[in-house]
């Protein structure tokens, strides 16, 4: 976990499905990640590449009129309107950039889209700023999507607009940071997911196998699909390591002991792995609370 | 008496599925496959779907706005 401490057996706080049997709760507050106050600015480090000669890096800005970019080498530019290209000069080494966005921004995958691939960390996604769309960019990927230097996601300075105010393809979860392979644990306490409306394939083929919300985000709930957060398989588990039995039969119970069961649609897909009868009942009352479940069978 | 969960057990050949909300099939609930090595359970539903043809179910799926394979 990025923040907080977590006890085991305690049942208040944050619900945490550890992908590998865990189940615990956390006990950071919840309204920020244990207290950590985040930047009003998007503010992250790009790890800029030796440049030679010159290397150019848009912000595509989706019709943002008035805003702010700090390109990190001392250049400030203000009141932007429409893309804005930065030109960085030449340098011998790497160098870790600190780059920062303010104003009316609304896209963040297009804000992000050029530096993604060598971002190594999001600082902040700026809490003044309300994102209409997380989607952007070539493609319309997810905005973190094929970012394998980042290792976590800091989802409590991710505020959204309003459903109403947002735009494209609304603010959806869909493929956001897959091929995120430096990525093995997901945290969003203290994020409101009340304003998400899709989530497909959020952390595919990255390298997820520890899940943390609060216990008032049912992200299963969410989604035009009904696929729901916990989308597990083993590529959001791990791309490279198959579950053994003994290690799918803790995750059922762990999911059997913290996951929603109220009745919402879930979907579980694990891939061919195996449950033994110790992961029988787990996986038997989670299908009796609607979640639909895809594996190897039963040894 | 309740009936019996639907179960699809290592199939012959892959197996797509589309899971809708009612019979009225307007929205799509949930939707997935089941490789030849794979079991698939969910509670008993009149709603479910299968498909052995994979365009079949992609046509519904876009139809719907849903890329699978996003």
């Amino acid at each position: 976990m990025g923040w907080g401490k977590i006890y085991e057996s305690t049942w208040w706080g944050s619900l945490i499905i550890n992908g590998w049997g865990g189940a615990y709760f956390n006990l950071s507050n919840g309204s920020g990640g244990g207290g950590i106050s985040y930047s009003e600015e998007l503010d992250f480090v790009w790890e800029a590449p030796t440049i030679s000669g010159s290397l150019n890096r848009t912000v595509q800005s989706y019709g943002a009129t008035n805003y702010t970019v700090d390109w990190g080498d001392g250049t400030i530019d203000t009141n932007l309107s429409g893309n804005a290209t930065h030109t960085y000069t030449s340098s011998s080494s790497n160098s870790s950039i600190n780059i920062k966005m303010s104003g009316d921004l609304s896209n963040l995958g297009g804000c992000l889209y050029d530096f993604r691939s060598q971002i190594s960390s999001i600082n902040s996604f700026g809490t003044s700023i309300e994102w209409k769309a997380l989607e952007g960019g070539s493609f319309n990927r997810g905005a973190l999507y094929q970012a394998p230097l980042i290792t976590s996601i800091p989802f409590a300075s991710l505020k959204l607009a309003p459903i109403s105010e947002q735009t494209g393809n609304k603010v959806r979860f869909d493929t956001f940071a897959r091929y995120s392979t430096g990525l093995t644990s997901i945290d969003f306490t203290g994020f409101d997911s009340s304003r998400v409306v899709g989530i497909i394939n959020p952390f595919r083929d990255a390298n997820v196998t520890s899940i943390t919300f609060d216990a008032n985000q049912n992200f299963s709930s969410i989604g035009l699909e009904g696929q729901g957060f916990i989308y597990l398989s083993n590529y959001h588990l791990s791309p490279t390591a198959q579950m053994t039995t003994e290690q799918y039969d803790s995750f059922l119970l762990a999911l059997a002991s913290t996951a929603p069961l109220n009745g919402i649609r879930v979907t579980v897909n694990c891939g061919s792995v195996q449950y033994s009868e110790t992961g029988a009942i787990s996986r038997a009352t989670l299908i009796a609370n609607n979640y639909n479940i895809t594996d190897g069978g039963q040894i | 008496m309740s009936k019996e969960n639907i179960k699809i057990s290592k199939p012959e050949v892959k197996t797509y599925w589309i899971l809708w909300d009612s019979e009225l099939q307007e929205n799509i609930e949930a939707q997935g496959f089941v490789n030849t090595d794979q079991t698939f359970e969910i509670l008993y539903t009149d709603n479910l779907i299968t498909y052995i043809d994979e365009d079949e179910w992609l046509e519904v799926l876009f139809k719907n706005n849903i890329n699978p394979y996003y």
